[in-house]
């Protein structure tokens, strides 16, 4: 086991050092000037030239790569030649408000996706179990703004429950559901698709196991066949997918943030980019896959933990 | 259907089968599978609906009035007799634009996921086909593409290399690519193992035209299926790019461009976003619909 952690832990860091390479050279890549772009048009060629110069920005990629890398992993993230402010504490600050969010639409959506998804391949084939099915199938499909919009017609415009943009949140629990409750619900619709249907298949292929079969004719109470045998099994495989589904989390955390106007990542990373503000966008895409390569991380390690065919090989 | 029959050699084996009729297999095959879809009600309905997006997309001038034209005597004016959807900030008539908004969208998804198939295929083919090395070096790059949330991917991309609809139809279409090869690769490494490749490398084909010519044949219900989930997720991944500012721009009357327009008038006029948003979701699930019931009536 432990032989297994120390391996999934290289794997990880190898993985995040490809990624962090891969977010430098794509960001730096993007077409214009940094000199130009903080001086304006109307500043004279020389003058951009000499600021790029002082800015390193006309030394080689892999150089700059490991000044930038170094630099990082000190807590020097640089400044935002656009917003001239510190990227460090902006990135941090605007990934904390995301993780609010995401974290809220999160424990709101798994345990409600994944008991739905067992419920209905408990009652497999029958209405309620196409009911569930054709519901998540359909959720999925739903682009995050366009459930945003109809929530916000609904219950913001119309019926006036809850603000149509949302703030960060007061640390009490009143104020994070006013807040967090309408842009988490486009979330909840994707992700509520994804785990039930995982869920559902998971408990039906456990169902079918002949581990089952023979609980079932060993006499065992449903109830204890279930709990033990289906439950634990069929389980395994919902974790592996909502840790995937942070990454998805944070796609739609770009599209609910704009539509929100909610000061979180995702907002920043949409507006570093089309904004060309480089070192912002590093960083924070940067951190997106650190937080989504740590969420795999935990579900390897926690699938190990649950599974004795993995927890007990060495 | 067997080996034997593809080779046309099982009428002549001494001894050996009948001769079978290849034509009426697949004849037969394909009835069945028509009354497999015919029989399903979610099917059904998301054929309908795809049917009624794909009409409005071909046939929007001659059905409605022109979606650029402005009624300025009435701007953000509520749905009534003369404008039924109402009509947005600059007067132009909402139905009109809701009608003939199928048309980018269902230019732009389509062709991305044509992209995709076409290179997700033959990627597919090869990695599944060949092994080795290639497949190894393949699948770490599928892995390490799938650690970064795909809608940011496209953001990076399109924020370099700017908004035109063939940029988005080029990253949707790259982006899908891998994924698409990934599931024709899982299809290939099955088919591979079967006698009739087995038999075709006897006769000495060589392994592009053991591809193309034996495996590819027997993998076109994945492949379909495949295609119409990734069409789903070309309608929402253009969409949306659509809603940031991304993808299409004014005046196109585009469904995410409308419900970003429309944003600004969200307290004043509901009409402006809601028609665009309930077409977007109906198209969407019903492709998803139709995707669920190709892969049902495969599985049969």
């Amino acid at each position: 086991m432990g032989r297994y952690v120390l391996k999934r832990l290289g794997l990880t860091a190898i993985t995040l050092v490809l990624v962090s390479f891969a977010v430098f050279a794509a960001a730096e890549v993007l077409p214009g000037d940094v000199g130009r772009t903080i001086l304006g048009p109307y500043a004279s060629q020389q003058q951009v030239d000499q600021l790029t110069h002082q800015l390193g920005a006309d030394e080689p990629l892999v150089k700059r790569y490991f000044t930038w890398a170094g630099n990082f992993v000190q807590g020097d993230w640089g400044t935002s030649p656009i917003q001239n402010v510190e990227v460090r504490p902006l990135v941090l600050e605007r990934l904390k408000n995301s993780l609010i969010l995401g974290g809220f639409a999160l424990l709101l959506i798994v345990p409600f996706s994944v008991a739905l998804g067992v419920f209905a391949a408990l009652h497999y084939g029958k209405a309620l179990d196409r009911v569930i099915s054709i519901a998540g199938l359909s959720f999925v499909a739903l682009p995050e703004f366009v459930v945003g919009v109809v929530v916000i017609v609904v219950f913001a415009v119309q019926l006036g429950w809850l603000p149509v943009s949302s703030q960060v949140p007061e640390p009490n629990p009143v104020d994070i559901v006013r807040q967090c409750l309408l842009p988490s619900i486009p979330l909840m619709f994707v992700l509520f698709g994804y785990i039930s249907r995982m869920a559902r298949a998971g408990t039906i292929e456990a169902l079918r196991s002949n581990y089952t079969r023979t609980a079932v004719l060993k006499g065992l109470p449903r109830r204890y066949i279930i709990v033990r045998h289906v439950l634990r099994n069929a389980l395994l495989p919902t974790i592996a997918v909502v840790s995937v589904q942070v990454g998805y989390l944070v796609g739609g955390l770009v599209v609910v943030e704009t539509l929100f106007n909610y000061p979180g990542i995702g907002q920043l990373i949409l507006n570093a980019a089309t904004g060309h503000d480089l070192p912002t966008l590093e960083a924070s895409v940067l951190m997106i896959a650190l937080i989504y390569t740590v969420a795999n991380f935990t579900a390897d390690v926690l699938s190990a933990l649950l599974n004795p065919r993995v927890r007990l090989a060495t | 259907m067997s080996a034997l029959d593809q080779t046309g050699l099982a009428g002549d084996l001494p001894g050996g089968a009948p001769p079978v009729d290849v034509r009426r297999l697949r004849r037969q095959r394909r009835a069945e599978l028509v009354r497999a879809l015919l029989h399903s009600k979610t099917f059904l309905i998301g054929f309908g609906i795809v049917v009624f997006w794909v009409l409005s997309a071909l046939t929007w001038r001659w059905v409605v009035r022109d979606p650029q034209a402005v009624d300025t005597g009435a701007t953000l004016a509520s749905p009534s007799g003369d404008h039924w959807f109402g009509t947005d900030n600059l007067g132009r008539d909402v139905l009109a634009r809701v009608i003939a908004g199928a048309a980018p969208v269902l230019t732009i998804a389509p062709l991305a996921t044509l992209l995709g198939l076409a290179g997700g295929t033959t990627i597919g083919l090869i990695t599944g086909y060949y092994r080795g090395w290639i497949d190894d070096i393949f699948s770490r790059v599928v892995d390490a593409l799938l650690a970064f949330p795909l809608i940011i991917l496209a953001v990076l991309v399109l924020a370099s290399l700017g908004r035109e609809p063939r940029n988005v139809i080029l990253v949707i279409g790259i982006i899908f690519t891998p994924l698409i090869a990934r599931t024709v690769r899982s299809a290939v490494l099955v088919e591979r193992e079967r006698e009739y490749v087995a038999a075709a490398r006897l006769r000495g084909e060589r392994g592009p035209r053991i591809m193309v010519a034996e495996i590819l044949p027997n993998i076109t219900a994945p492949i379909l299926v495949e295609g119409t989930i990734r069409l789903g997720y070309a309608i929402f991944a253009a969409a949306t790019l659509a809603f940031l500012g991304l993808g299409i721009q004014d005046p196109s009357p585009d469904w995410g461009l409308a419900i970003a327009n429309g944003r600004a008038y969200l307290q004043i006029a509901w009409w402006m976003v809601l028609f665009p948003a309930a077409a977007l979701a109906t198209l969407v699930v019903s492709v998803n619909l139709v995707a669920d019931g190709l892969r049902r009536a495969f599985e049969e």
